[in-house]
């Protein structure tokens, strides 16, 4: 019970605050639940738990095969359920601190997520998985649709709601496919595997599951929905996107498809070019477009493009690589974002051509978002330095031709990152105001214990490796 | 045999409502009386006793399944007079020979339910039938009305012609009505015997709506008064889908020679179905025509219940039912509540009455098949109920991706309601046991869609 109680305690609040009419804004509820759970799963995950990491439920069964309610946060999913719960902590205290930034029902749905998130992390059963898989979306879609830019969001959000269920439902074929044509004895991942690894070829069944997983990550070409969608959002939702759900696609390849399919990533390692060109096609963008939230839209296309192709070479290297940088593009991302919402609310960026000079006037900020795009492009002493270099490294012996493209893809990362501080924080100083912009004591520790949170993986990387 | 006197009983007690009962809710809150009793009369037969039991010369017969899908229909038959209890008196005054009819209805349902001799089956589907004709010409003011009432009794006379002609070939081949003797049949008049077969599937598919004779649909759905499309769609396509499985399972689908041309003819129903209902509900400007041709699309899914009958697909086809009925009887009555019945209608409706957008999504996202709603579920059951035949996976991933077109035109209507603005200001009120039975309903869908047993659970409760 207690383990389903990361589900339950964010779904049944969630629920309530959407309920609640607009006059106070409670955002606090959701601090206090978020601290909560982030309190909860470091519990879970770093001592000897009496709870214990799985649970098991019965469900229904269907035509001879059952379905179980099961849970656990052994592994990955454990470190993607920390994950989720530090982002969220932080994005709500945050956001609770602006005044009047957004009603109840919005952050009911942001919680309502957050069950949904950890259910894919921590579900052990192929239908149960694709439950909460499908589940994310209601409340995403609400959150695009009714906070988004007025401009974009009917189209970005139509976009981004077909493109993902197109991509469930292909999943869904697949999965109708195991259950009532292998009949395992159940949907549990065990019972699972052992038809599917019995079972001869599958490659177009995984491929089912891959094109859902692809389109979640999202991978070229299937990215096209992302960065309006990244562009018209509120940025909570943006981060939500970019830091948690991004992860939910790797995740699932992971925890889902190599387990399923053990041989797919031997056998469709040609996809690897394309997803190789992708990184380098969309850091290319990233260095040429103007709108901030483009850059790290695509910029974040790029990182997850590497983590992918790591986690495909499936060496023990490339996957710890990949591991720790799921966790470690969540933290920075959110940095990235919420620097970046910041600087929007107190000087209205939103285009690095019609800004400049923020560091004079907001000295904080400059320090913390430069911090944040270092890590961003993987510098020595942050975390993400740890996992690109593993994940580098594992490719070099995989192929030359893939480790040259990531090459040019933390090439251009470096450049694009350098530009984007550059262009916004130094240089000429241009529509910011002249008084120097007061940084409160909250904003410091948000983003100070992010930057903590990026150093210390940064110097001590065996935390997570640990977890996993 | 008691479920059919007791809603032949019911309909003929409503003829004569109306000389008693003035009040208009009065005569819903009767029929929903009468509804309970005949869910109770059902569920005494499954136990056991029925009246007049074994004089009727096998041509009726208590079948479990059929009953409990009779039973499920009424109770579904309760929630609907319950929720559009002000709305009958709509298109016009005749209240209680509306309802009458609507029990005539039922009346040729629960012969669908029991017959065990096609004659009777074809009497079922005649019964179902006729009172539609009328209640689908019951707005007599309006052209539409009339035009769909017409539409729909020409076309009716049409696939009864059909389906005649299919039983009597089939009579010619085996000679006999009987059911078992159909089943034992031996095949020395084989060509005939399967055309008989294809004219009485096709008549059928008439009765649900799907391709490539479902032509008939979208206009009558839309001509009809909302109330009674409501009806049709849901309950009366289950009584047609009833007929459809339980005729079916006497048809030799699994053996060789039938099993593969019955799997094409199905499958090339099917797409045909999903094709054109998809791509034609894309297009409409008027929700209702949307939700017409979604109720094409949506027999579709059904249809693949049908590929093997057997237990699994029997539950499936019940489920989907259910789901179907929950979600249409929500979406008609905010239809009846909306000024109009274009998409433009729904803009804003999450400002004007935050209760009917947020029914109307879970409705919506049910039809859908978006998981925690029963619209999953059901379709995930009826799609893996057609899995035991592996090349059935091409089928199966066809139909999934045309119902992400579906979920285009769904979501239409909720981006209307929620992301779009409306000039007007009118707040939609709604009575305080309108809103209970509409949460009511919604909080039955997602339970259904969270824990699916529920309803083989509850119907479990009745039967010894």
């Amino acid at each position: 019970m207690l383990l389903s109680l990361l589900i339950l305690l964010p779904l049944v609040f969630g629920l309530g605050l959407t309920l609640v009419k607009h006059n106070k804004t409670l955002g606090f509820v959701g601090t206090a639940v978020s601290i909560y759970l982030f309190i909860f799963s470091l519990f879970l995950l770093f001592t000897d738990n009496p709870i214990g990491y799985e649970k098991t439920y019965p469900w229904f069964n269907f035509g001879g095969v059952d379905a179980y309610i099961s849970l656990s946060i052994k592994g990955l999913g454990g470190t993607m359920v920390l994950l989720t719960s530090f982002v969220y902590m932080v994005l709500f205290i945050y956001f609770s601190n602006i005044k009047k930034a957004y009603p109840n029902t919005f952050y009911g749905l942001l919680l309502v997520t957050f069950a949904g998130l950890n259910g894919v992390f921590m579900a052990q059963d192929l239908l149960l998985f694709y439950f909460f898989w499908e589940i994310v979306l209601i409340p995403m879609y609400y959150l695009i649709g009714i906070w988004g830019m007025k401009r974009l969001r009917i189209t970005a959000n139509t976009t981004f709601f077909i493109y993902t269920v197109l991509g469930s439902f292909l999943m869904l074929a697949g999965i109708i496919f195991i259950g009532f044509h292998l009949k395992p004895e159940s949907f549990l991942l065990e019972d699972v595997i052992k038809v599917t690894s019995s079972y001869g070829n599958l490659h177009l069944l995984a491929l089912l599951f891959l094109i859902a997983f692809a389109i979640k990550i999202p991978l070229f070409p299937l990215h096209s929905w992302q960065p309006p969608v990244y562009k018209a959002s509120a940025t909570p939702v943006t981060i939500i996107l970019s830091a948690l759900m991004a992860k939910m696609g790797l995740f699932a390849v992971v925890n889902w498809l190599f387990t399923l399919f053990p041989n797919i990533s031997e056998n469709t390692d040609k996809l690897l070019y394309v997803v190789g060109f992708g990184l380098v096609y969309a850091s290319l963008i990233a260095l040429t477009s103007n709108n901030v939230k483009k850059i790290i839209a695509f910029s974040s296309i790029a990182h997850l493009a590497l983590v992918f192709m790591s986690l495909y070479t499936q060496s023990e290297i490339g996957l710890k690589g990949a591991y720790f940088q799921m966790f470690s593009h969540g933290v920075v991302v959110l940095g990235m974002w919420l620097a970046y919402d910041y600087m929007h609310r107190k000087h209205n960026l939103t285009d690095i051509k019609s800004i400049g000079g923020i560091a004079l006037v907001d000295p904080a900020i400059a320090v913390f978002f430069t911090f944040f795009a270092l890590a961003n492009l993987a510098l020595p002493l942050t975390s993400s330095f740890i996992g690109e270099f593993l994940m580098i490294n594992a490719l070099f012996s995989y192929n030359i031709v893939l480790c040259i493209m990531a090459c040019i893809g933390a090439i251009l990362s470096a450049a694009y990152n350098l530009r984007l501080i550059t262009a916004i924080l130094f240089g000429k100083r241009e529509n910011i105001t002249d008084k120097k912009v007061k940084f409160s004591r909250t904003l410091y520790i948000v983003f100070g214990l992010i930057s903590f949170v990026i150093l210390l993986l940064g110097v001590y990387p065996t935390l997570i490796f640990d977890l996993l | 045999m008691n479920i059919i006197l007791t809603s032949a009983l019911s309909g003929i007690l409503f003829m004569f409502s109306g000389f008693v009962l003035k009040n208009k809710r009065h005569q819903s809150l009767l029929a929903a009386f009468l509804l309970v009793v005949m869910i109770i009369s059902g569920f005494v037969q499954l136990n056991g006793y029925e009246v007049l039991a074994g004089k009727y010369s096998n041509m009726l017969e208590t079948n479990t399944y059929s009953v409990l899908f009779f039973i499920v229909l009424c109770m579904i038959g309760v929630y609907y007079v319950l929720v559009n209890r002000n709305e009958f008196s709509r298109p016009g005054k005749l209240v209680s020979d509306y309802m009458a009819l609507i029990f005539f209805s039922f009346t040729g349902i629960a012969v669908i339910a029991s017959f065990n001799n096609l004659i009777l089956l074809f009497i079922g589907i005649e019964i179902l039938s006729i009172p539609l004709y009328a209640l689908a010409g019951s707005a007599k003011n309006k052209m539409k009305s009339t035009e769909a009432a017409v539409k729909y009794f020409l076309m009716g006379a049409f696939s009864t012609g059909l389906m005649l002609m299919g039983l009597t070939l089939i009579y010619g081949a085996s000679g006999s009505f009987e059911m078992k003797h159909i089943i034992d049949y031996s095949f020395d008049f084989q060509s005939i015997y399967y055309l008989g077969w294809v004219l009485l599937i096709l008549s059928l598919c008439f009765k649900v709506s799907v391709a490539p004779m479902h032509f008939w649909a979208p206009d009558v759905y839309e001509g009809t008064p909302t109330v009674f499309s409501s009806f049709m769609i849901t309950i009366v396509k289950g009584g047609g889908f009833l007929a459809f499985i339980s005729v079916l399972a006497s048809f030799k689908i699994t053996s060789e020679f039938v099993g593969d041309n019955y799997r094409y003819l199905l499958s090339f129903i099917i797409i045909l179905t999903l094709i054109l209902g998809n791509f034609s509900a894309m297009k409409q400007r008027s929700v209702k025509r949307m939700l017409a041709y979604s109720s094409v699309v949506q027999a579709g899914f059904m249809m693949f219940a049908l590929f093997a009958i057997n237990e699994e697909s029997q539950r499936a086809l019940l489920f989907y039912t259910v789901s179907y009925g929950l979600s249409s009887i929500v979406l008609f009555y905010v239809l009846t509540q909306t000024t109009n019945l274009n998409h433009k209608a729904f803009n804003g409706l999450s400002k004007s009455s935050p209760l009917l957008a947020a029914v109307t999504s879970i409705a919506l996202f049910s039809l859908a098949g978006i998981p925690f709603t029963s619209g999953f579920l059901a379709k995930f059951f009826v799609l893996s109920s057609a899995m035991a035949e592996p090349s059935n996976l091409v089928l199966v991933i066809a139909a999934l991706v045309l119902a992400v077109v579906s979920v285009f035109y769904y979501i239409k209507v909720i981006m209307a309601m929620y992301f779009r603005k409306s000039n007007n200001k009118r707040k939609i009120r709604l009575s305080k046991m309108t809103q209970f039975l509409l949460i009511l309903g919604s909080a039955l869908n997602i339970a259904l869609g969270v824990y699916p047993d529920l309803l083989w659970n509850f119907l479990a409760l009745f039967i010894k």
